[in-house]
């Protein structure tokens, strides 16, 4: 482990209310975005001369695009419901990381420019110029939020501060202020079709390898195909999947239920990417762009149906934002559910008895989940409400004999985020990512102090990076993070054909 | 938000709220109780000033029934059974009106207008005693 | 104070209440249509319901009746809020029900059933508030996010609550004449003369403070009260896999230009 120049929190022996320290997490925020990475996605190469006009006019601009932005901005009464709720908030104490300041950080600024009451008395309704410093807070604090929407559950109004750091993230791309991992991340997903830079031979070599793994480890040949036309699945998976541990182990349990299933699927290498981080950053022309690949893909592949991999955010985007943004998919097969969720066709199987499981085969491990706030708050599964709670726990509960859930406030639509979701999972906001992983970390450890649980799993990619980088931090293995797709390949009794 | 249509809507709305107004105008009713039998005094129309009477009446009778039947003390000027003696007054038919229905009796009409219950009648007779003698020692 | 003076000063205010009854319900009525028009028009490009949420219209509207009505989210959150909240708003809207023997004659029937509650409804209205301020005063995260306008906002409510639960308790009013005098507003008969205000020094507070409230309420954060059926994490239905939802603007992304 990297040496840490800052404190892990420690672990509260029982729930208090934060303590505010103010400006603890005060400083310039994460890396900015290149030159390069700004043009390739349209926006300015650096801070512009005129930034203060063209982010006033961005703003309104935004304000007569998106319902949500308004209403929220006008709505909030302060009641200070939310004041608790945000994991960097405990994590940091910081008390802009309250969900209700940080979105104090646009809503003084947009009372200021857009409202009588700021115009004419900015004072008494906490009204602010836009100047530098703001535009710096704005920077720094609305990339301390991991835009998991924890909040917008107990806000009264359903104020969602993930959107409004959206929006404010976009207007600080508009005038030249983006932020590298983002920005560098879509780029490389236009030139090269994901977001780990995997070039096709590449990605082609490493599922040749896993292809061999499987067949070491079990006999059998399983395939990992790439780019088969009129394959009837393509699976769109985040590029993690392909060589990050734990999520490789995933991508082999889903080879594995395909190949069981008897179903035909293909990867692809022009979507080899099934995250989005044009959500991310608020940018709805870029969250298409992004999303046009795998509609593309999907076309050119002549595919009937498309599968999503285990990954939060780009479960949101396709179940929440693809028709919206790259819709209809009237080419493909009007009988499933489009997209479709790993963990709903795999659910879908065991339900129809097509799967041979084994839970045995995980009895030394003792498992949690996790909820993904993307997944449990901006996404559904198998046509229920809350079938995206279900579903993953029914494929735990499928293949592992020890399943025990962590406490019932920090699970389900109140889950804490992993602490590096919302394009905060990149080096330099370390300190930010082991600090919002406290609460996560306080619920893994009463259900392993309680239960003698062994391994948490997840179905999100960020999630499991996170994990691996911030457990150690906590006195948990890095390893004790795993994806819910290897208890199932683990458990699943693949015969020699 | 942009000023002129805001004023704008302001103009439409307002012209539609007095247009609908003036279409339900109506005479504007306020409760007229019946006279009293006499004056109180030369100088006092009722035991105390009409603006008095008419914000605290609730509060006198209420201190004088505490008065008389806590402490034993009682006196006339606030007395109930005085008041109705002197404000309920017959009709041409020579008939009491009711203290439960309509708005011609001397209490109701202000009360039944102000939507304010009166339980002093679920006690007390709502119209004049025969005898004037209302304290009996 | 001579006849003469008095009826000079009857006319004063008067006059002066009835044109600020006039000016604040144009504002009030005008300002939050305007919001509304506003909000209604404004388009929600992308599906953000707070999952899970209901797959149908019927279902939504539970949920936002759940929200408006008990404060559902509120509750999950913190129940100290939510109990001051809900004794506000709730003895508020009881009290509300009890102006309105004021504006109707006849006075609807429900509301005289109504009526002689509401009076101890102006005490449990003036506890949470109270409980809010000194919320808003004591906890060092809410102190935090307060500005001058939340404090001010909460003192108006209570110069407005103290002053009814007065003229109900303690110094009484001339609400007969009252009455006329707001009908006479109502129906535009007010310059004639015939209804002219009581002039206690505590009514008039009480209704200074109630029209500065209706003015300050489109501009304000007041504006939660239409915000909360407006916000799309409350009110979209969880169908986007079934049903293509696009905004006109992201449409215009879509054609091609040439």
């Amino acid at each position: 482990m990297a040496k840490a120049n800052f404190e892990t929190p420690a672990f509260r022996p029982y729930p208090v209310i934060p303590i505010i320290k103010k400006d603890v997490m005060r400083g310039p925020g994460p890396y900015l975005a290149k030159p390069d990475m700004q043009r390739d996605l349209g926006f300015p190469e650096e801070l512009v001369d005129d930034w203060h006009d063209k982010a006033i006019a961005k703003m309104g601009d935004l304000l007569g695009k998106y319902r949500s932005l308004r209403v929220y901005l006008d709505s909030c009464v302060k009641c200070g419901a939310c004041t608790d709720k945000c994991h960097y908030m405990i994590g940091t104490n910081d008390p802009k990381n309250m969900p209700v300041a940080r979105q104090d950080l646009l809503r003084n600024v947009y009372r200021r420019y857009f409202t009588w009451p700021g115009k004419l008395f900015p004072k008494l309704v906490g009204a602010q110029d836009l100047t530098k410093d703001v535009l710096d807070d704005w920077y720094n604090y609305y990339h301390q939020c991991s835009q998991c929407r924890r909040c917008s559950v107990f806000c009264p109004y359903g104020i969602d501060t993930a959107d409004i750091s959206m929006a404010a993230r976009e207007i600080l791309d508009v005038v030249g202020k983006g932020q590298k991992y983002c920005n560098e991340i879509i780029a490389k997903v236009y030139k090269i079709g994901n977001n780990l830079g995997l070039p096709d031979k590449a990605l082609r070599n490493t599922v040749e390898g896993l292809e061999e793994d499987i067949k070491d480890e079990t006999g059998v040949d399983v395939r990992l195909p790439v780019d088969v036309e009129g394959a009837d699945v393509l699976l769109v998976t985040p590029s993690a999947d392909f060589f990050a541990e734990p999520h490789i182990d995933g991508l082999i349990g889903y080879a594995k239920v395909f190949h069981q299933a008897g179903i035909s699927w293909t990867l692809s290498s022009h979507a080899s990417e099934a995250a989005n981080f044009g959500m991310f950053i608020g940018s709805y022309e870029n969250m298409q762009r992004v999303s046009l690949r795998v509609q593309k893909a999907a076309r050119d592949l002549k595919v009937k149906r498309l599968v999503f991999g285990e990954c939060g955010h780009a479960w949101r985007v396709a179940y929440s934002f693809l028709n919206t943004l790259v819709g209809p998919f009237d080419f493909l097969d009007q009988r499933y559910p489009i997209p479709q969720h790993i963990c709903e066709f795999t659910y879908d199987l065991i339900q129809k008895g097509a799967l041979t499981l084994d839970k045995s085969r995980n009895d030394h491990r003792r498992l949690t989940f996790h909820d993904s706030c993307n997944v449990a708050r901006g996404s559904s599964m198998g046509g229920v409400p809350g079938g995206q709670f279900t579903i993953p726990r029914e494929l735990i509960k499928a293949s592992c004999n020890y399943f025990y859930d962590m406490p019932s406030d920090t699970i389900c639509d109140q889950t804490y985020c992993c602490g590096g979701g919302g394009g905060l999972l990149t080096d330099d906001l370390m300190e930010l990512r082991v600090k919002g992983a406290l609460p996560r970390m306080e619920a893994l450890k009463s259900v392993v102090d309680n239960h003698g649980v062994t391994h948490m799993a997840s179905i999100c990619a960020i999630c499991k990076t996170q994990f691996s980088k911030v457990m150690p931090y906590y006195g948990f293995e890095m390893d004790q993070i795993i994806s819910v797709h290897q208890l199932i390949g683990d458990a699943i009794v693949l015969s020699p054909e | 938000m942009k000023l002129h249509s805001l004023l704008n809507t302001l103009a439409k709305i307002s012209i539609g709220l007095l247009l609908s107004l003036a279409v339900s105008a109506q005479s504007i009713t306020i409760p007229h109780p019946p006279k009293a039998k006499k004056d109180f005094s030369d100088t006092e129309k009722c035991v105390a000033p009409i603006d008095i009477i008419r914000r605290n009446h609730a509060s006198f009778l209420q201190h004088q029934r505490n008065d008389t039947m806590r402490r034993g003390i009682r006196t006339t000027k606030h007395s109930l059974v005085n008041c109705i003696n002197c404000h309920v007054t017959q009709d041409s038919d020579g008939n009491y009106p009711n203290i439960k229905e309509g708005s011609e009796h001397f209490c109701r009409s202000c009360h039944t207008y102000a939507a304010v219950n009166i339980d002093c009648f679920q006690c007390h007779a709502s119209i004049p005693t025969e005898s004037d003698i209302s304290i009996i020692p | 104070m001579g006849e003469v003076e008095k009826d000079t000063l009857m006319g004063f205010w008067t006059a002066f209440f009835a044109i600020s009854f006039y000016l604040a319900t144009l504002l009030f009525v005008g300002g939050v249509i305007y919001r509304i028009y506003q909000y209604a028009t404004t388009p929600a490009p992308l599906k953000v319901p707070t999952m899970p949420a209901p797959m149908t219209q019927k279902g939504v509207i539970v949920r936002v009746l759940s929200e408006v009505v008990l404060f559902r989210s509120l509750f999950r959150s913190n129940k100290w809020i939510w109990l001051l909240g809900m004794m506000f708003h709730g003895a508020l809207l009881l009290v509300i029900v009890r102006h309105l023997r004021y504006f109707t004659e006849p006075v609807w029937s429900w509301v005289a059933l109504a009526q002689p509650f509401g009076k101890y409804g102006g005490l449990v209205m003036l506890l949470g508030l109270l409980g809010l301020l000194g919320r808003r005063i004591v906890i060092e995260r809410i102190r935090y996010i307060s500005n001058p306008s939340d404090y001010l906002m909460l003192i108006l409510l209570l110069v407005i609550g103290t002053s009814g639960a007065l003229m109900s308790f303690v110094t009484h009013i001339d609400i007969i004449h009252f009455k006329a005098f707001m009908l006479s507003v109502m129906y535009l008969d007010v310059f004639s003369g015939q209804y002219p205000i009581p002039i206690d020094t505590i009514l008039l507070v009480h209704l200074a403070s109630v029209i500065v409230l209706m003015i300050i309420f489109p501009f304000s954060k007041l504006l939660h009260a239409p915000g909360v059926f407006f916000s799309p994490s409350r009110n979209q239905v969880d169908n986007s896999r079934e049903k293509r939802h696009v905004a006109p603007w992201a449409l215009e992304l879509e054609t091609p230009k040439n």
